[in-house]
C-alpha cells in the first residue's frame, strides 16, 4: 500500500492522482443518487444510460478527429448522450404507450451500436475496451474539471429537491395527487442518475459503472434503513472501494475499472451472506 | 341539498375504459361528516370512482363536485391512503419521513424544494398522535407491523388537514385486532371530516359506517340501516354467500375475507 502511496506523489505518473480524485469525488454523487436509484429499482434504466454512453463516445471521437471540432472531448459525447438517453426513457415511461422494457433494450444496444460504428470509421486506433472497462491512462486534467462541475450540480440538485425526490421513490401517485409534479421529478432522476454514471467512465467504463452504483446502495441498505444514513454510508462505501479498488490494481498491476468493480461485490456478497447468516441464527 | 354543501356530488358520471363501460350514469350526493363505504366486485369500478373523486380521472360525460369545487381544486383538501399493496416493505424511510410526505405540495405547503419547516413537523407529530403512533415517530417504517403501518399511511393523509379522507382497502392485510383498533381511530375523525373507504368487508361495512356506495358499473347508495340481503345481491349480482358478521363464533370459524 505504501507503494501506492508514494506512486500518488510521482510526478510523472499524473493519471493516478486524477483517477483518485474523479473516485472520490464523484462517489459523494454515486453514494446520493444510487440510494435513489436503489430505493426506485431503477438500476436497469441506469444500465441501458450507461451503455448508450458509447454511442456519444465513439461520435464526440469521429467529430474530433475527423471534423477537428477538438473541444468535442469523448466525456462531453458521454454526457450528452447519457442525458438524451434519460430523457428519451423519462418520457417513454411517464407516457406509458410503449413498452418500456423494450424501449430500454433497444437503446441500450443501439446505443452501443452506433458508438461501435463511430469508433471504426474514426482514423487512428481506438480501443473500444478501454471505454468498456474503464482506462484510467486517459483521464486528463480538463476531464476531472468536468467532473468536479458535474458532481457538484448532481449531488446538489440531488440534496436540495430531496423530500420530492424521496416522495416519488416512495410513492409516486400520492406525490402526484399532492400537487407535486411527479412526471418532472422523476425526469430530473432519472437525468441525475445519467450524469452521475457519465462520472466515472473513465475510471470504470460504461459497461461496469451500472455496478459502482448500486452496489455501495446495496451494502449500506443492509445496515441501516433510514435513507440519510443510507446515503452517507453509500458515499463512505463508494470512496471505499475506488479508492482500494485503485491501490490494488497499481500494487498488483491489473486494470483499475475491474479491480474496482470486484472488490465492491466481493463486498456486497459477504455482506450479503453474513446478513442471512446473522438472521438465521437470531431465528433459530 | 345543493351542490357546495354536499362531500361528494356526482350527476350522470359516465366512465368507459377501451369502450367498456366503468361506471354508468352515476348520481351520488354525500353529505359532508358522512362516513361511507365504497363497495362492490372487483373490476366494478369501485378504483375508478376514487379517481373521479381525486381528479385523476376525468369522466366521459357528467358533473363531478367535490368539497363544492372540480376534484383538481379539492384535492389539496383531500387525505389519501393509497392501497398498501404498492409499498415496498424495504424502504428506507422513518415513520415521521413517510408522514411528512403528506406536507409535499406544489408552492403549497412547503415551497419549490419540499424542505420542511416547523410548522409541517409540527403538524405531522399531530397527525401521529392522532393515529397513536406519535411515539414510534423516528422508526423505521420497514420494521413496523401491517397494522402500524396503516395507521402511519392514515397519518400521512391527515397530515395536510384535510376536510376529506379517502383510504383504499385500510383494513387489507391487517389482522381483526388492528382492524378495530383503525376502525376506532376512523371513528374519531368523522366528526371533523367526510371519510369514503374502499373496503371488501361488509361485516367492517356495516357496524360503523353510515351509508354504503355499492358500485358495479351502476352505483347506489344505501343507508346502512336498510342494507340486506336483497340490496348486496343486487348490487354483486349472482350468486354468493351471506355471512353474518355482527356477531362471534367460535375461534377459528369466523374469517374475514
Amino acid at each position: 500500500m505504501f507503494e501506492f502511496v508514494q506512486a500518488l506523489h510521482d510526478p510523472g505518473i499524473p493519471f493516478l492522482r486524477y483517477a483518485l480524485f474523479a473516485g472520490l469525488l464523484a462517489s459523494v454523487s454515486f453514494g446520493v443518487v444510487g440510494t435513489y436509484v436503489v430505493t426506485r429499482k431503477i438500476s436497469y434504466i441506469a444500465g441501458a444510460i450507461s451503455h448508450c454512453m458509447l454511442g456519444g463516445i465513439g461520435a464526440a471521437l469521429y467529430v474530433q478527429t475527423v471534423i477537428g471540432w477538438t473541444w468535442c472531448t469523448p466525456m462531453l459525447g458521454a454526457v450528452a448522450s447519457a442525458l438524451l438517453a434519460a430523457v428519451i426513457i423519462g418520457l417513454v415511461s411517464l407516457r406509458g404507450q410503449q413498452r418500456e422494457d423494450t424501449v430500454i433494450g433497444a437503446l441500450w444496444a443501439t446505443g452501443m451500436a452506433i458508438g461501435l460504428l463511430f469508433l471504426a470509421n474514426t482514423p487512428g486506433y481506438f480501443d473500444p475496451m478501454s471505454f468498456l472497462f474503464g482506462n484510467i491512462l486517459l483521464i486528463s486534467q480538463s476531464d476531472l474539471w468536468l467532473v468536479s462541475a458535474l458532481d457538484i450540480l448532481v449531488a446538489g440538485l440531488a440534496l436540495l429537491f430531496h423530500n420530492k425526490l424521496l416522495g416519488i421513490c416512495f410513492d409516486e401517485e400520492f406525490t402526484e395527487l399532492r400537487g407535486v409534479n411527479a412526471g418532472g421529478y422523476y425526469l430530473l432522476l432519472i437525468c441525475l442518475t445519467a450524469l452521475t454514471v457519465a462520472l466515472l467512465v473513465r475510471v470504470v467504463g460504461i459497461v461496469l459503472v451500472i455496478a459502482l452504483l448500486t452496489l455501495p446502495a446495496a451494502v449500506a441498505g443492509h445496515f441501516t434503513n433510514r435513507i440519510r444514513q443510507m446515503m452517507i454510508l453509500s458515499i463512505v462505501l463508494c470512496m471505499l472501494f475506488t479508492a482500494t479498488g485503485l491501490a490494488y490494481s497499481y500494487v498488483f498491476n491489473l486494470p483499475s475499472g475491474p479491480t474496482i468493480i470486484v472488490f465492491a461485490g466481493a463486498v456486497y456478497l459477504i455482506v450479503t451472506i453474513v446478513g442471512r447468516f446473522m438472521k438465521w441464527v437470531s431465528h433459530s | 341539498m345543493t351542490t357546495s354543501e354536499s362531500a361528494v356530488w356526482f350527476r350522470n358520471v359516465s366512465f368507459s375504459y377501451n369502450r367498456s363501460p366503468v361506471l354508468e350514469n352515476v348520481n351520488i350526493d354525500i353529505p359532508p361528516n358522512e362516513f361511507s363505504s365504497i363497495v362492490g366486485p372487483n373490476g366494478g369500478g369501485k378504483t375508478t370512482l376514487l379517481k373521479i373523486i381525486l381528479g385523476a380521472v376525468q369522466p366521459d360525460t357528467g358533473e363531478v363536485r367535490v368539497l363544492g369545487e372540480s376534484p383538481i381544486r379539492a384535492r389539496p383538501r383531500i387525505g389519501y391512503m393509497p392501497q398498501y399493496t404498492r409499498y415496498d416493505p424495504h424502504f428506507p424511510a422513518t415513520v415521521l419521513d413517510v408522514v411528512l410526505m403528506g406536507r409535499l405540495g406544489a408552492g403549497g405547503i412547503n415551497g419549490l424544494f419540499g424542505w420542511h419547516g416547523r410548522e409541517d413537523r409540527d403538524q405531522a407529530r399531530a397527525a401521529l398522535r392522532e393515529v397513536e403512533m406519535a411515539d414510534e415517530w423516528d422508526r423505521p417504517f420497514s420494521v413496523l407491523s401491517g397494522g402500524q403501518r396503516q395507521r402511519v399511511l392514515i397519518a400521512r393523509a391527515l397530515c395536510c388537514q384535510p376536510k376529506m379522507l379517502l383510504l383504499d382497502e385500510p383494513t387489507s392485510n391487517v389482522d381483526a385486532l388492528a382492524e378495530e383498533k383503525l376502525l376506532a381511530i376512523l371513528q374519531t375523525l368523522q366528526s371533523r371530516m367526510t371519510i369514503l373507504m374502499v373496503s371488501h368487508d361488509l361485516g367492517f361495512v356495516s357496524t360503523v359506517v353510515k351509508s354504503v356506495i355499492c358500485v358495479n358499473r351502476r352505483v347506489l347508495v344505501h343507508p346502512t340501516s336498510e342494507l340486506t340481503g336483497e340490496t348486496i345481491r343486487e348490487i354483486y349480482g349472482g350468486d354468493f354467500r351471506m355471512i353474518r358478521h355482527d356477531h362471534r363464533c367460535s375461534e377459528q370459524g369466523h374469517i374475514h375475507v
